[in-house]
C-alpha cells in the first residue's frame, strides 16, 4: 500500500496490490491521460471521424475530393478540417491552388491505427 | 503589440499588450495581420483543454491573413510585401489575435 496517498489511508482496501498497480498505472508519465484524453475527444464525433479515416487512408487529399467522398458538403468539411487543424491532427500542403490533407504524426494517429 | 487573449488559462478573453515579436528564426516569417479566425477551438485553447506550446499571457488564434513584414534567413519562396495566409501550430511565439504574428514559412 506505499502508494496509496495519505488522505485515502482510511479507505477499506481489500487488494492492496492491485490498489498500487492501479495507481502506478494511472501516475506513470506514459499514462498521459490529459493527452489522451484530448486525442479520444478529437475522434468521439461521427464527422471527424469519418474525415480521419477518409484521410488516413486516401491522404494527402483535397476538400472537394473529400467531400464527394463522404456525402458532407463542402463547408462541413472545410469547418471541420479547420478544427482538426487547430487541434494538430491534420496538417496541410499547398500545391498550387488545390490544398491538399493528410494526418499529423502524433496519439491520434496511433489511435486510427488501432 | 496589441492582441486579444488571456492572463491565464479559463480566464476572461481581454485586450492584452504583449512584447513585441521577437528576432525572427531561420524558417520563420513576421506577418502583419489584417485578419484572424475563430472558431470553437479557440474556446478550447482559452479553457486549456488543448495546448498549442505558449504559455499566457497568450494571444489567442490560430488562423491570420496579413503581409509578410519580415522573413527569416533560410525562407525561400516568400518575401517582405507578400499576401499570405497561415495556420502555423505550435504556436512559434503568440497566437493570431495580435497586431503581428510570428510563423512558420511553409506554403500552406
Amino acid at each position: 500500500m506505499h502508494l496509496l496517498p495519505a488522505e485515502r489511508s482510511g479507505h477499506r482496501i481489500i487488494d492492496g496490490e492491485r490498489v498500487c498497480e492501479a495507481i502506478a498505472a494511472i501516475t506513470c508519465p506514459s499514462a498521459a491521460i490529459p493527452a489522451r484524453a484530448q486525442a479520444f475527444a478529437v475522434l468521439g464525433d461521427p464527422t471527424r471521424l469519418t474525415l480521419l479515416i477518409a484521410i488516413k487512408a486516401a491522404g494527402p487529399i483535397s476538400v472537394s475530393d473529400l467531400a464527394a467522398a463522404t456525402g458532407l458538403n463542402d463547408t462541413t468539411v472545410s469547418q471541420t478540417l479547420r478544427y482538426l487543424r487547430a487541434a494538430q491532427v491534420v496538417s496541410a500542403e499547398r500545391d498550387g491552388r488545390v490544398i491538399r490533407y493528410q494526418l499529423a504524426d502524433g496519439p491520434v494517429m496511433a489511435l486510427l491505427a488501432q | 503589440m496589441r492582441a486579444a487573449g488571456v492572463r491565464q488559462l479559463g480566464a476572461a478573453v481581454e485586450t492584452l499588450e504583449l512584447p513585441a515579436p521577437r528576432a525572427l528564426r531561420p524558417d520563420e516569417v513576421l506577418i502583419e495581420v489584417q485578419a484572424s479566425g475563430e472558431g470553437n477551438w479557440d474556446e478550447i485553447v482559452r479553457t486549456g483543454g488543448w495546448d498549442l506550446g505558449a504559455r499566457p499571457p497568450l494571444a489567442l488564434g490560430v488562423e491570420a491573413a496579413g503581409l509578410v513584414v519580415a522573413t527569416g534567413d533560410r525562407v525561400a519562396g516568400v518575401t517582405a510585401g507578400d499576401r499570405v495566409t497561415t495556420h502555423s501550430l505550435p504556436l512559434r511565439e503568440q497566437g493570431a489575435w495580435a497586431e503581428q504574428h510570428i510563423a512558420a514559412a511553409r506554403p500552406a
